[in-house]
């Protein structure tokens, strides 16, 4: 390349470098959203018995094992697990050893969250009712007392979709 | 005039200043009177003459009281005991007992003649005592004058509180305005209860007031029922709202009671509602909606039955190829776990439960901990 044809090039490209903000500036790509959300959510509940004694974790919850030892329980076993694929409205249940009833009920989802109602109860009009707002792909745990002490009920609730 | 008996001599002893004389005329008597055998009779009548004969005269009362009556009688004459007595107490000089009876009461004549009922009648009798004899014949007529009144008339108004209650150093307030009704209904204080009967016994009006409210409660008794009907009962009813113990857990308790009480007061009206609508249960709203019949359980219906058959077919079908590989969109495959929210992706909306139970929300302090919800359902597990 010639002097002259090396000038001409570097005219050229004097806008674009003028224009064009250093690499450093660019600001963050953000973060991807879903834009739609299925009909349907997948919940999952599991029934887990956590006692104080001894310090066995049911090789099944090897996955939040390390969640599972923040409650002050030591020792965990994995009683039961179902799981549901929930339209807004519909409810699902599930009954617990000791007869209590759990009834789920989706609210309503959207592109960041689901709402969840839970009814823990006997069939009759006496209940523990909670609504949540969980944020989707998200997990959360009831702990039931028990009559036995020291020995405790986890219901892990997992709303993913 | 005959011989003075022992007992008069004694009672000659009971003056003030006794003669040496009666003293011997006494010791004489005594020497010829049982009552004298073994007495030493020179040592009586010495320091206390009066003392001495006082005693002498009760040994023989007392031996007239034991049956010896006539031996002494025998001995001695005849015993005047109310004398003995009236000596005893006023001295001998004091009257016999017949003669103070007749001095207060006067002659047998005068009071056969206060006996006479066409003579003088006794209210009469006792009004004239009284100087009260025109209103105490007006009370005595019924429709002329209230019995509250004829006793007042008949005893004067005797307002016994404040003397009572100054010799108890408290003051006694004067009756507050609707004093009437609240005594009614027996809420006046004990203090002014007493004003208040007082008051009512001077009162025709107040008596007029009270009279008046007894009157409403009475006509009030009879007309609610009448306009009220039968009475539902209430407990039942909202018992089972409740979720609480329907069947009466005291032998003989009526749980209709309330239920009629308030219908024979009020009518009968729709109470269970209104009931549960202020009835709240621990720190949470009342009555629970119905919960939403779950998609996992339930019967089958005709129609689901055979729908259920043909999926089952389909199952069979297609069950190799389902278990030849996993498929994502099958819901029974494993997924795994989705991470805990954290508190800023968690929130609590709404709780409610019973007061029997409790709940509370544990936000960890430690990145990745679970949130946890304490329940306590308070039941019997």
């Amino acid at each position: 390349m010639s002097p002259r044809a090396a000038l001409l090039g570097l005219l050229l490209a004097l806008p674009v470098l003028v224009v064009a903000p250093p690499a450093q500036a660019q600001p963050a790509p953000a973060p991807v959203m879903p834009t739609s959300v299925p009909a349907r959510v997948d919940v999952t509940v599991r029934v887990i018995e956590a006692s104080s004694k001894g310090t066995r974790v049911d090789p099944r919850l090897a996955a939040q094992a390390a969640s599972l030892k923040s409650t002050p329980f030591t020792a965990f076993q994995l009683l039961d697990e179902q799981r549901f694929k929930l339209p807004d409205g519909r409810s699902a249940e599930v009954v617990l050893r000791d007869g209590r009833r759990v009834t789920l009920t989706l609210r309503g989802h959207d592109t960041r969250a689901a709402r969840v109602h839970v009814a823990i109860h006997r069939g009759g009009p006496e209940r523990v009712e909670t609504d949540l707002t969980v944020a989707r792909d998200r997990a959360y745990m009831y702990v039931l007392r028990t009559a036995e002490a020291g020995v405790s009920l986890l219901l892990e609730v997992d709303v993913a979709y | 005039m005959s011989e003075p008996t022992l007992r008069d001599l004694l009672h000659a002893l009971l003056a003030d200043a006794p003669s040496a004389d009666a003293v011997v005329r006494a010791r004489e008597a005594l020497a010829a009177h049982p009552l004298g055998e073994g007495l030493a009779l020179d040592a009586l009548f010495v320091h206390d003459v009066a003392g001495d004969a006082v005693d002498l005269l009760a040994v023989l009362d007392e031996a007239r009281d034991e049956g010896l009556a006539e031996a002494l009688a025998e001995a001695g004459g005849s015993v005047d005991v109310a004398d003995g007595v009236m000596a005893a107490l006023f001295g001998a000089a004091a009257s016999p007992v017949a003669d103070a009876v007749d001095a207060e009461a006067g002659r047998p004549g005068d009071l056969g003649r206060a006996h006479d009922p066409a003579a003088l009648p006794v209210a009469e009798a006792v009004a004239a005592e009284a100087g009260r004899g025109p209103e105490l014949a007006k009370a005595h007529d019924p429709e002329a004058l209230p019995l509250a009144e004829a006793l007042a008339a008949e005893a004067g108004t005797a307002a016994l509180v404040e003397p009572v209650m100054a010799r108890l150093g408290e003051e006694v307030p004067e009756l507050p305005e609707g004093w009437a009704s609240a005594f009614f209904d027996a809420r006046l204080p004990d203090g002014l209860r007493v004003r208040a009967a007082e008051r009512l016994a001077t009162d025709a009006d107040a008596r007029a007031e009270i009279a008046a409210f007894a009157e409403v409660g009475r006509l009030l008794r009879e007309a609610v029922p009448a306009e009220a009907g039968a009475a539902p009962a209430v407990w039942p009813a909202v018992a089972a709202a409740v979720g609480a113990d329907v069947e009466p857990r005291v032998e003989g308790w009526d749980e209709g009671l309330l239920g009629r009480a308030v219908a024979a007061e009020a009518g009968e009206a729709a109470i269970v509602d209104r009931v549960m609508a202020t009835v709240e249960r621990g720190a949470q709203a009342p009555t629970p909606l119905p919960l939403p019949e779950p998609a996992n359980v339930g019967g089958w219906s005709g129609l689901g039955l055979v729908l259920a058959a043909a999926a089952a077919a389909l199952l069979v079908a297609v069950l190799p190829r389902v278990l030849g590989g996993a498929d994502p969109g099958d819901p029974w495959t494993p997924r795994p776990l989705s991470e805990f929210a954290t508190a800023d992706e968690l929130t609590v909306d709404r709780v409610q439960y019973g007061e029997r139970a409790s709940v509370f929300v544990e936000v960890p302090e430690t990145q990745g901990a679970p949130v946890l919800i304490w329940v306590d359902d308070g039941a019997d597990l």
